[in-house]
């Protein structure tokens, strides 16, 4: 009953758990609250801890209208299947609470909930999640093992009724819990956690990683959507996510060297948009700059360089932890020179605007280290005779594709559709280029709209910048806007949005001007976590700004965000809480690190530390074996002639060991005694006198032990001896004079004479000569070969 | 007499070693441990998940902790049966072991430990003896009762028993199968009778309440003796005290108890059909009234070759009476072809009380007022009522079978 009891409450807390961690990964607060308000009803309705609640007749229906939800989900609202499992598995569950629960549906709960948990783990792998699978495992672990004794103690009790004659009254078994049980219980049962952490970690680290992704298909929903960033703009109303959860983390590195808080901040590169369209308001990718990619197969390598000699300059090195869906997009700073991925099929690379995505397998997270050069105007140059080269290559074929193109010169298609990139007008409203050569002539500038890249281009597109900056103010959250154009909009009328309208503006002041400009995406974080060094990105710090065309320098990036509320916006804050959360951070990154991000390479990694590990400790071992070789042979003569003081004192020394050692199990022996006998409080030398002279009560519990009683911390001596003599008083008789003595010495202040200890001897020896069973082990086993 | 047995167990135990035959065995719970473990593994190559990499080595070490702890609580292992004790068909029988576990540190949790029949052996009880343990503490016993219902009277070998722990998990099931050999007696069903069979053997009875030929009693002058301490002042005869000199006391003699003799006819019966069993069954139940009413009883089995059991009383002569009858075999049963006994050879030591008799056929012997009962007979003195005798099985349970080490072998 007491095993039942414990059971069916261990059974219930992993049910709850397993189904609240799926909540947590599914991040569903409704699927938390029903599973919370299911479990209270449950435990509220039961008047027994396995008696039924619902009719069995309700409970299947109910059953058989969670497998219709469950088509329906599958069928017609096309939720990924692993989530159309968890969810069945989980209405299941919440099901079988409010049913009669037999042997059979306990094991079927421990196996839905473990089925439940797995499927979670495949949806999330927040840090949070972790820590509540870990918990999972612990209670889980207790329960299987309750279930185990009470599933054995069960069948035993149906065996035994059915050899029961008819109208024979039933034998039952009842389990009385002896007072170590408990305890040793605990302790099997942490042997068993860390002999199965230790197997889990081996075969984690072992296990090889990479080969037969997706051989059953595709399980696993696609990861959260980024809301901050996106692969193109869409000036829509309303608000703009603010969320902290974190997007990427990011290690950098400068030639090598651990940057630590040193850059101002992280620019991540996304995308880069060239194309508005007026009628979706949406910036897009021109279809030039979809064509010009080169494709990397990275089945059979893992580092990809994008140009064949490293440009002069600084070169930062930013391990980059994505961790939120970015479609495929893979995040750089400046121009891209080289990058190491891993575990993916293949990944584009567009010279044109250095766009970098990931092919195939573009859902889910990734981990990559990309090298940027710090002087993209170095690079410029090359990237741009990459895409002409591209260009060129893949113009013919290109044209055969599109009917009616009478062009054939490659190079004069190639001239004319650089000349358009990205610098027709954005809109056709005039006060749009009014307002641009207002801006320019108060800067003092000029420009011919023909040329294709003019001197002045940068410094008109840092008046531009400042204007914006002045002009327009910063804010997330923007009225309806109706059907107003709203570039236009924002220009002239409310003059208030955020990153997105101000770089779209910017691109329009510039474009109306001919100047080659583009929108990109990305992000932007100042927030250096200290402690793990490295920059955390959130989805809050998404942004967008230009990139503007020169013939001398390149492209190069202006930002026309207010800076002041860019800051505000991505203030980490300070104090004691942002300490805590920099700290948890940290914790959820060496998680996400180490554990759910474990690939190839560290598994690689740590096989070769152990290899290098056993090599080091073995060199060691041979070196001390030299040396203790060397050192014997050095001392050898001194061995076949041993000195009288030598010896002497060799043997003072080994006597003063051995006397050492008893000396010190002497202490450690009267310290347990004096602790078994609850003497700690009194005076040292009471205390040890008392426990010398007191031995024999202990002796005479330890010979009891053996036959399975012992006596509760909350028993007196006395009630003790009376238990077991009201049990067996031919056995036990010894125990009354000995507790009787016991009381004397302890209480009594009486010293054990040398009758006594005799008597004690006597009474011991009867005692242990009542309780030994009268067999031969040895003797059986040689009559009794196995 | 025919030669009988005392069934003492040959009490052996054995300890259960690492060098011992050991069977690991995977049940329904395992197989869907391994089924959701193949499952998990495919999640996990499927999805490159690391969470259900980590999952799936979870599993595995489950079940190479299971197999290791299994094996290891196993071994060291001190299992000896306590001396079965006889039970009677239909009543529960309970086979003691005592296990011992040797080691100094871990504990065992979850043991079964079941009696095994041979192929060969008749059902004996309606299941074999099962028991369990939840929990054995480090170098403690701890005594385990296997429980069943004896179908079958006779004597039975327990050749062997098995022992197995599927703990921790459950996945994998350890089992060592010892060969520790005991024997136990079923004893014959006992019937609750009716109250009409005593009333019966009364009246029918030639035998009259006498006095007995032992002091003790309180009923007529039996003798004189010395004056011992404690004796009553009121027994103490003053006229030869004085005459004496010293104290000298009046003995009284004790009744005698009523004498029941029964007479079991196995002639032209044949062992273990129903009428014989029921015979044989109904003897025992009238023996166990008998005791209960401190009756003196004796036996006579006319068979192959006659029994006679003397006249007695108490537990040990009851103990031998349903051995005697738990005992009868093929070889007791008397050919078809031998002679029908004579009523001299029936009555040979007393006069009887009751014949009853297993044949099929109706018999009658000896004079009209004898007590004459065969399977027509007995449904109507098995009772059913409040009225009846409810035999409560004797305590034949004697001290020597109490306590495991005074019958060591």
């Amino acid at each position: 009953m007491i095993l039942n009891l414990a059971f069916s409450k261990l059974l219930f807390l992993q049910i709850m758990i397993g189904a609240i961690a799926y909540a947590v990964a599914k991040q569903s607060a409704a699927v938390f609250l029903v599973v919370i308000a299911l479990g209270v009803l449950s435990r509220l309705m039961a008047k027994k801890h396995d008696s039924a609640v619902l009719p069995r007749w309700l409970v299947n229906v109910a059953v058989a209208l969670a497998a219709l939800w469950t088509i329906r989900e599958k069928s017609y609202a096309d939720t990924p299947l692993i989530i159309v499992l968890a969810d069945f598995m989980l209405n299941i569950q919440l099901i079988k609470l409010f049913d009669r629960k037999t042997n059979r549906d306990h094991a079927m709960q421990i196996v839905l909930s473990l089925m439940l948990v797995t499927c979670a783990s495949i949806i999330s792998a927040s840090i949070f999640f972790g820590l509540l699978l870990i918990t999972y495992m612990i209670i889980a672990l207790f329960t299987v093992l309750k279930f185990q004794l009470k599933s054995g103690l069960d069948y035993v009790q149906r065996q035994i009724q059915l050899g029961i004659p008819q109208n024979h009254t039933p034998i039952p078994i009842i389990h009385q819990p002896q007072p170590s049980e408990g305890k040793q219980f605990n302790r099997i049962a942490i042997a068993c956690a860390l002999g199965c952490t230790a197997f889990s970690t081996i075969f984690f680290i072992a296990m090889p990683r990479g080969q037969g992704r997706g051989i059953l298909g595709n399980w696993s929903p696609q990861t959260i959507q980024l809301t901050g960033y996106d692969s193109n703009v869409e000036l829509r109303s309303g608000n703009v996510s603010t969320s902290s959860i974190p997007a990427m983390h990011v290690k950098a590195k400068i030639n090598g060297q651990p940057a630590g808080s040193g850059l101002s901040e992280v620019r991540l590169r996304g995308m880069a948009l060239d194309t508005y369209n007026a009628k979706a308001r949406r910036w897009d990718r021109s279809p030039d700059a979809n064509r010009s990619r080169r494709y990397f197969d990275m089945r059979d390598r893992q580092t990809v360089r994008f140009l064949n000699q490293p440009p002069p300059g600084d070169v930062l090195e930013l391990n980059v932890s994505v961790r939120v869906n970015t479609k495929g997009a893979l995040f750089a700073s400046n121009a891209p020179l080289m990058i190491r991925i891993e575990n993916h099929k293949g990944i584009r690379f567009n010279p044109l605007d250095q766009h970098l995505a990931r092919v195939r397998d573009a859902n889910g997270t990734a981990n990559y280290t990309i090298w940027c050069s710090n002087e993209p105007r170095n690079l410029n140059e090359r990237y741009f005779k990459q895409w002409q080269n591209l260009f060129r290559e893949r113009l013919p074929a290109d044209q055969r594709r599109q009917k009616g193109s009478k062009t054939t010169n490659p190079q004069a298609t190639y001239d004319k559709r650089w000349s358009k990139y990205a610098r027709n007008p954005v809109l056709k409203d005039p006060r749009i280029e009014e307002l641009a050569l207002q801006i320019i002539s108060e800067a003092k500038l000029s420009r011919p709209p023909e040329a294709q890249s003019h001197p002045n281009d940068h410094p008109i597109a840092k008046a531009i910048e400042n204007h914006l900056q002045k002009r327009c103010a910063y804010t997330l959250d923007l009225p309806q806007r109706g059907r107003d154009e709203p570039i236009t909009s924002f220009l002239f009328d409310k003059q208030e949005g955020h990153c997105q309208y101000f770089a779209s503006a910017m691109a329009a002041l510039l474009r109306s001007l001919h100047i080659r400009t583009r929108v990109v995406t990305g992000f932007v974080s100042n927030e250096y976590n200290e402690v793990g060094d490295y920059y955390i990105v959130r989805q809050k710090h998404a942004h967008a700004w230009v990139e503007v065309w020169s013939d001398r320098t390149g492209w190069k990036a202006f930002d026309p965000s207010p800076p002041a509320a860019i800051e505000q916006l991505h203030d980490p804050g300070s104090g004691f809480f942002a300490a805590l959360t920099k700290l948890y951070d940290y914790v959820e990154f060496q998680w996400l690190s180490n554990i759910v991000a474990y690939d190839a390479t560290q598994r690689q990694n740590i096989f070769a530390s152990i290899k290098s590990a056993l090599d080091a400790i073995s060199a060691v071992a041979q070196e001390y074996a030299r040396q203790i070789q060397q050192f014997l042979k050095s001392i050898a003569p001194s061995w076949s002639t041993p000195s009288i003081t030598g010896t002497f004192l060799g043997v003072i020394i080994l006597v003063a060991l051995i006397g050492l050692f008893f000396v010190a199990r002497r202490y450690f022996k009267s310290h347990a005694s004096a602790k078994q006998l609850q003497l700690r409080n009194l005076p040292a030398n009471q205390r040890k006198q008392l426990a010398q002279q007191l031995q024999f009560y202990l002796d005479m519990l330890a010979v009891i032990q053996k036959l399975g009683h012992t006596k509760s911390h909350h028993q007196t001596p006395g009630a003790f001896a009376e238990q077991l003599n009201q049990l067996n008083p031919h056995t036990f008789s010894p125990t009354i004079p000995l507790t009787n003595l016991y009381y004397a010495v302890r209480f009594g202040q009486k010293p054990l004479t040398s009758n006594d200890q005799q008597q004690v001897r006597s009474l011991l020896q009867q005692l242990s000569q009542a309780t030994q069973p009268h067999f031969n082990p040895k003797h059986s086993l040689s009559t009794s070969a196995v | 007499m025919l030669p009988r047995r005392r069934h003492s167990a040959y009490n052996l135990a054995i300890v259960i070693n690492p060098k011992q035959k050991r069977r690991y065995l995977i049940k329904l719970g395992g197989v869907v441990y391994v089924a959701i473990s193949i499952f998990i593994g495919l999640a996990a190559l499927n999805s490159q998940t690391n969470l259900l990499f980590w999952i799936f080595g979870l599993l595995m070490g489950g079940l190479i902790v299971s197999g290791l702890l299994s094996g290891a609580m196993m071994n060291s292992l001190l299992i000896k049966r306590i001396t079965p004790q006889p039970a009677h068909v239909d009543q529960p029988l309970t086979i003691q072991y005592q296990i011992t576990n040797k080691r100094g540190i871990l504990p065992c949790f979850g043991f079964t430990i079941r009696e095994i029949k041979p192929s060969k052996q008749p059902d004996w009880a309606y299941n074999l003896p099962i028991g369990y343990v939840v929990y054995i503490p480090p170098k403690t016993s701890t005594v385990v009762n296997a429980h069943a219902f004896g179908s079958t009277r006779g004597t039975v070998e327990l050749p062997k028993l098995e022992v197995s722990t599927s703990f921790p998990f459950g996945i994998l099931t350890r089992s060592a199968i010892l060969p520790l050999v005991s024997k136990i007696t079923i004893l014959p069903k006992l019937h609750p009778l009716s109250r009409q069979l005593f009333h019966d053997i009364k009246q029918r009875s030639t035998n009259g309440a006498r006095s007995g030929k032992h002091a003790g009693g309180l009923e007529e002058f039996y003798g004189l003796r010395e004056y011992q301490h404690g004796d009553e002042l009121k027994r103490i005869d003053w006229k030869n005290s004085a005459k004496s000199g010293k104290l000298i006391s009046r003995e009284y003699t004790k009744p005698a108890p009523p004498k029941l003799h029964i007479v079991l006819n196995l002639h032209g019966a044949k062992n273990k059909l129903p009428h014989t069993e029921q015979a044989i069954s109904f003897t025992a139940s009238v023996f166990a009234h008998a005791a209960q009413l401190d009756y003196e009883c004796s036996l006579t089995i006319v068979a192959r070759r006659n029994t006679s059991i003397p006249p007695d009383s108490g537990k040990s002569h009851f103990n031998k009476l349903f051995h005697v009858l738990a005992d009868l075999n093929d070889e007791d049963f008397p050919e078809s072809d031998a002679p029908a006994p004579s009523l001299h050879d029936l009555t040979s030591l007393t006069p009887p009380s009751i014949i009853i008799h297993a044949t099929q056929s109706k018999i009658h012997i000896g004079p009209p007022s004898l007590l004459n009962l065969d399977h027509h007979d007995f449904a109507s003195y098995i009772s059913h009522d409040q009225q009846s005798i409810t035999p409560s099985a004797p305590d034949l349970t004697t001290d020597s079978a109490k306590l495991p080490q005074e019958t060591a072998a």
